[in-house]
């Protein structure tokens, strides 16, 4: 037995150094002799990527610096542990289920504090004896031979193994990677024969969204999630259905709903913050950036590129609320001066950087602070030329917020000349615009505008408003789209009388119309009959 | 206090109540529970090793020993068990049913209380098949044995069995000691929370918590139940849970 452990690396991570020590001791007792042990995350993953260790023994908090969480998450990440490595975290914390489902991935064992010697070796008992019996199945796929692996875990499913149930768990997953989708099927529906357990219910539901049918995933995920709303998995699976079924704003609540129960998966996180700001939905983006990083602190998703995101969804919700928007920026400028502390070395990041925080300068009224960035990120640029998109429109948001709108537009003309056979540039390009040029873009507006008209014409005009403003959300400046919403609201004053908000919406979208509108462009005749028509439905009353 | 932990909790559901100068006093309580909870955890480990480097000399130092171990375990418990109640009446508590070896369950939670025991001299012996599975959520099934355990090392007076066998298709698990028994009011009691009527201020924590994990656990209509009776194999206090 001793002879068996002795030829493993161990590594202990924990901030006490008497527990440290205390576990090295209960280790080398049970036979192990290489026993490496650090005090902070930072400092176990460099050990990490000089060694290997088939057993690591972290504690869930680690002080300042990044937990055993994110820890691990790096690990997972940077691809430094083997599927027969054993990765236990320890914690005083709280129970495993709450910390577990709070987070991305899992350790192979959790051992709440106060840790007994009997508990430590005991656990790791078990813990090496199923490693024993399943090691040719990890080395498989460590090596990344899956049809081994596959072939290995369907024989030992004929014979006796106290790990029956992991072998399924593990082989259905395999199933579906390889996309035998009916045996994996087939796994799940012996397990639920047995027992509703919910890996298997959402199993299926994996396996229905695999084989195209996302509307029947859609179905059963929702009654998982009523029945236990802790189980994170069945989100997961979710968003990806719905990702399916195209359906942005069901895939926006599910990720709200998730990231409510765990705040603290940033996975889902930055899933939520992209889908929002995908939808319009700026402040929502904010605020799950805000806590990405908050949240995401020393791991490997603190990076500049989400901070950017974050300052970016913020400038974009002056578009919709330019008073909360105010408020929100003032955090956002914080963010963006520890952006420009690091100094940073990335010539593209620093120019992204300044035209951001010219825009948010800008938005914010502060003309001369504005003007200063988007100077200093015109010269470094040569003239302001760059044939990278993100920096030309980040360049077209900081010009148009120093009110230089012919510039503007010279540029965004040039741009869409430049990309216009790259569809998904084009879609980038959309909100800048006041109609889409996007084929994806004009389908969705077209859709949109049918319906809506259809609507309006059976006077049925709260379903106008909800087409409209639905594309007014995710496009603020599709001018069009703006003047059919006001034209609506305005009909629903005439017939239905004014509930209270309509008149106050048509002035608030009015307002930001005029910022834009110039007596050439082709929409001013409607923009002004639809002024004259509020002025008069107003006085009418 | 007690009473303003409930009503706040129960008016305020999932989104958290707050008072007018948006403090959620139920929330500040968990959290300075959940406080407590960790420190008395890290009292328990340093109580571990002063036992460990300096063993009790005679026998009336090996009591004080034994009566600050139960005592702290004690208080772990019974915080434990708060946070879990205030989860569950949060409803965000989670539950992770899955099928789980009986005898590991067990092993995890005799070796938890290994100290505690030794230091009562008190025989701790399970009794299970080693390759009895069943489905229950391993942590919160855990917790519910660790709180019968920590009590029983206070009645028991040499030995306490742990038992799991199968009945009817729900397992069966039995903690039993060879102490006094229990009172006849908390047999009343245990009968009244397993069936949902419970009148939680004339009963303990643990029973509610048992009962109501016991509850959580249900395969189509059926669902777990507690019971507590004298008698057993060890003639003292039996206690039982029922998982279908």
């Amino acid at each position: 037995m001793s002879s068996r452990y002795s030829q493993l690396n161990v590594l202990i991570v924990d901030d006490f150094n008497s527990f440290r020590l205390t576990l090295s001791k209960i280790l080398h007792e049970m036979g192990f002799s290489d026993v490496d042990s650090v005090g902070s995350g930072e400092e176990a993953l460099n050990f990490c990527h000089k060694n290997h260790y088939d057993l690591i023994l972290s504690d869930y908090n680690l002080g300042q610096g990044k937990n055993g969480q994110q820890f691990l998450e790096e690990l997972r990440i940077n691809k430094l542990l083997k599927p027969q490595d054993i990765f236990i975290l320890l914690s005083a914390e709280t129970s495993r289920n709450v910390v577990m489902s709070a987070y991305d991935c899992e350790p192979d064992a959790y051992l709440t504090k106060p840790i007994t010697t009997k508990v430590i070796d005991q656990r790791l008992k078990r813990l090496m004896s199923k490693r024993s019996e399943m090691l040719d199945i990890y080395t498989a796929l460590a090596n990344k031979n899956q049809q081994d692996a596959i072939a290995r875990l369907e024989k030992k499913l004929t014979e006796q193994t106290r790990y029956g149930m992991d072998c399924q768990k593990l082989l259905a997953d395999l199933y579906i990677k390889s996309h035998q989708l009916e045996k994996a099927e087939k796994i799940y529906r012996t397990v639920l024969e047995m027992r509703a357990l919910d890996w298997a219910q959402v199993g299926l539901a994996d396996v229905k969204v695999k084989s195209g049918e996302p509307a029947k995933a859609v179905e059963w995920l929702n009654k998982i999630i009523s029945e236990n709303p802790s189980c994170m998995k069945a989100y997961d699976v979710l968003s990806l259905a719905l990702k399916d079924l195209n359906d942005q704003e069901n895939l926006q609540k599910n990720l709200e709903r998730a990231v409510e129960i765990s705040p603290m998966s940033l996975g889902r996180q930055i899933s939520l913050a992209s889908v929002a700001m995908e939808n319009g939905d700026a402040e929502v983006a904010a605020n799950a950036y805000r806590k990405t990083m908050k949240f995401g602190a020393n791991s490997c998703h603190d990076t500049t590129e989400m901070k950017l995101n974050y300052v970016k969804s913020v400038a974009r919700f002056y578009d919709k609320d330019a008073i909360k928007a105010d408020e929100m920026s003032k955090d956002a400028i914080k963010v963006l001066s520890v952006i420009e502390e690091k100094d940073l070395d990335d010539a593209e990041m620093k120019i992204k950087t300044q035209l951001l925080g010219s825009q948010l300068w800008g938005l914010k009224g502060e003309t001369q602070k504005s003007k200063e960035l988007l100077d200093v990120a015109i010269d470094s640029l040569d003239n302001g030329d760059s044939n990278n998109l993100d920096i030309n429109i980040a360049m077209i948001n900081a010009l148009t917020a120093n009110k230089k709108l012919d510039e503007a537009e010279r540029q965004i003309k040039k741009l869409i000349e430049d990309y216009a056979d790259d569809q998904p540039a084009l879609e980038k390009i959309d909100p800048l615009l006041q109609e889409p040029v996007s084929e994806r873009g004009k389908k969705l507006l077209a859709k949109a505008n049918k319906r809506g008209i259809d609507s309006y014409k059976s006077k049925d005009y709260a379903v106008a408003v909800e087409y409209f403003s639905k594309v007014e959300n995710r496009y603020p400046r599709y001018l069009g789209v703006k003047l059919n919403l006001v034209q609506t609201l305005i009909g629903k004053i005439r017939d239905e009388g004014d509930d209270g908000q309509s008149k106050a919406r048509c002035l608030s979208i009015l307002k930001t119309v005029e910022r834009t509108m110039t007596p050439d462009n082709p929409q001013f005749n409607r923009y002004r009959q639809l002024q004259e028509m509020l002025r008069s439905q107003v006085e009418s009353k | 206090m007690s009473d303003e932990f409930q009503n706040n909790s129960e008016s305020q559901g999932q989104g958290g109540g707050k008072d007018e100068q948006g403090l959620d006093f139920s929330f500040v309580l968990a959290a300075s529970v959940h406080d407590m909870k960790n420190s008395l955890g890290m009292l328990l480990t340093s109580l571990e090793e002063v036992i460990d480097h300096a063993p009790p000399k005679d026998e009336v130092q090996k009591n004080h020993f034994a009566t600050l171990q139960y005592e702290a375990s004690r208080i772990n418990s019974e915080l434990i068990q708060l946070l879990t109640i205030y989860r569950l009446n949060q409803k965000n508590l989670p539950f992770n049913l899955d099928e789980n070896y009986i005898s590991e369950t067990f092993e995890d939670q005799v070796a938890r209380n290994d100290v505690l025991f030794r230091t009562k001299a008190i025989e701790l012996s399970i009794d299970c098949d080693p390759d009895l599975a069943w489905f229950y959520d391993n942590e919160l099934i855990g917790n519910v044995i660790h709180n019968v355990l920590i009590n029983s090392a206070r009645y028991a007076k040499n030995q306490v069995n742990i038992i799991a066998e199968m009945d009817e298709k729900q397992l069966v698990i039995k903690i039993e000691d060879d102490g006094n028994g229990f009172p006849g009011f908390m047999i009343d009691a245990a009968e009244l929370e397993s069936d949902n009527r419970g009148a939680t201020d004339s009963t303990q924590l643990g029973l509610f918590f048992a009962a109501r994990i016991a509850h959580f656990h249900r395969q189509g209509e059926v669902r777990g139940k507690i019971k507590l009776y004298n008698g057993g194999s060890l003639g003292g206090g039996v206690f039982e849970i029922r998982l279908p």
